[in-house]
């Protein structure tokens, strides 16, 4: 068995996603499942699918809680506030199709492009550099990627890459604010399924993003971002948010 | 693992109650609970604490901080509530998702300094008495599940109840049956497929 045929690959991350919805991945397998869960909807669902299933088991187990903490988790709750909703930018754009999607997200990286190159026309009489953002747009080995929701084919922002300098620029005009004490954290995907953090950044009160990075681009697949506490996470903590693919 | 079923305790059969709150669901009662409503809450804690602590306590073993991980996970389902998104699974798959990951981080923060010897020794400290008067426990759909565990082979069931009972990782599950890591990955899912299938499982 050469292990390499597609079909192999399914098969070994289907027995993997048995695992992992028994949360019996720990370490690096866990983050390459993981790694695996962020591009691919077919094996979300199948995770999906073995969490029901394992949830059913809890019937078994069964017991009635002590007496007392009822009590105290309506208590408890009376003082805690709860998170702020998920904000889904589907519901914001309405029902475009994926089509008319990707034809905004190119619109939107034109906009972006204007108003970058606007800031260095105005700029430019008194010989300021152009913003990292238009030096970048306008390179020849630079892509422009939609950053998309786990769940949306509508971008929520875009990553500029530029292959030969190793420029990575998150570009966003409606981010959530991340909350207090959190931050967002960029992944970036290798091919060989490493995942290894690529930096730290936060959106304005506007949900405006403009955050530069730079990151060895052999070799990487696309980046991830996940909500991490402040200082950011050696390893990803929470679910991934939204992902970029270069392929 | 067989001993799941506290027979001993007093259980209130959904069967009774299923009438009044049939216009309740735990899909129904998340909803409310994301936009604030405290009743809400209290009887999705009914609904749900009785699986909750039972998988946080077969996991734990020891019943003061199966108790204390149960309140834990308790607050975190209000506090995280208006983010729950219906693909994540149904609100009870994800309550349930929720405190066995709490549980088993749990157990692995301990391990360092704890060996699991040392956990079961704390077996026979005092256990609190249960709150039998609003929990509720399907005695349905428990039949249905134990029997649907039985209806896999004996290799299979093994592995899943180690890991999902005992909070056990691959590795451990691997080294407890003295098996490759590879033929327990495969019975875990082979054996969730069949359970899947058995109980009909929608996502």
């Amino acid at each position: 068995m050469s292990g390499t045929s597609p079909d192999d690959e399914t098969y070994h991350l289907g027995g993997l996603a048995g695992l992992y919805a028994l949360d019996a991945l720990e370490g690096e397998d866990l983050e390459r499942f993981e790694a695996h869960l962020a591009t691919n909807a077919e094996l979300r669902e199948e995770v999906a699918e073995f969490r029901a299933t394992a949830a059913r088991l809890s019937e078994v187990s069964a017991a009635a809680p002590p007496r007392g903490l009822r009590e105290r988790v309506l208590a408890d709750i009376g003082s805690t506030r709860q998170d702020a909703p998920v904000v889904r930018l589907a519901d914001r754009r309405g029902q475009l199709g994926r089509r008319r999607s990707i034809l905004a997200s190119v619109a939107a990286a034109l906009v972006i492009l204007a108003g970058a190159g606007g800031y260095f026309l105005a700029g430019s009489t008194t010989n300021e550099r152009p913003s990292e953002l238009a030096s970048l747009l306008a390179r020849s080995d630079t892509k422009v990627v939609p950053l998309t929701g786990a769940d949306s084919d509508v971008a929520a922002g875009h990553v500029v890459v530029s292959g030969e300098t190793g420029k990575v620029i998150i570009v966003s005009d409606k981010m959530p604010p991340a909350k207090s004490g959190r931050t967002y954290e960029l992944w970036r995907l290798g091919s060989d399924g490493a995942v290894t953090s690529a930096g730290l950044f936060e959106p304005d009160s506007q949900g405006k993003v403009e955050a530069s990075v730079e990151v060895s681009l052999t070799g990487a697949t696309g980046f991830a971002i996940t909500d991490e506490p402040d200082g950011g996470s050696p390893k990803a903590t929470t679910p991934v948010l939204m992902t970029a693919s270069l392929a | 693992m067989e001993a799941r079923i506290n027979k001993d305790q007093e259980v209130v059969d959904l069967a009774t109650r299923r009438s009044r709150s049939a216009a309740r669901t735990p899909d129904d009662l998340l909803t409310r609970v994301a936009k604030g409503d405290e009743d809400a809450f209290a009887q999705f804690y009914d609904l749900v604490s009785a699986r909750v602590f039972g998988v946080v306590r077969s996991i734990l073993r020891d019943p003061a901080r199966s108790e204390e991980v149960t309140q834990e996970v308790m607050l975190e389902l209000w506090r995280t509530a208006p983010r729950y998104e219906r693909s994540l699974g149904s609100a009870v798959t994800w309550a349930l998702t929720i405190a066995h990951r709490r549980a088993v981080d749990r157990v692995r923060s301990e391990q360092a300094s704890r060996t699991r010897d040392d956990r079961h020794a704390q077996d026979n400290a005092a256990v609190p008495e249960p709150d039998t008067s609003t929990v509720v426990i399907d005695l349905l759909d428990r039949e249905r599940v134990v029997r649907a565990l039985a209806e896999l082979t004996e290799p299979q069931r093994e592995s899943i109840e180690l890991a999902y009972f005992g909070g056990h990782s691959h590795s451990e599950v691997a080294t407890l049956l003295a098996l490759p890591l590879g033929t327990v990955k495969t019975r875990i899912r082979d054996g969730l497929v069949r359970l899947r299938d058995r109980l009909e499982v929608m996502s």
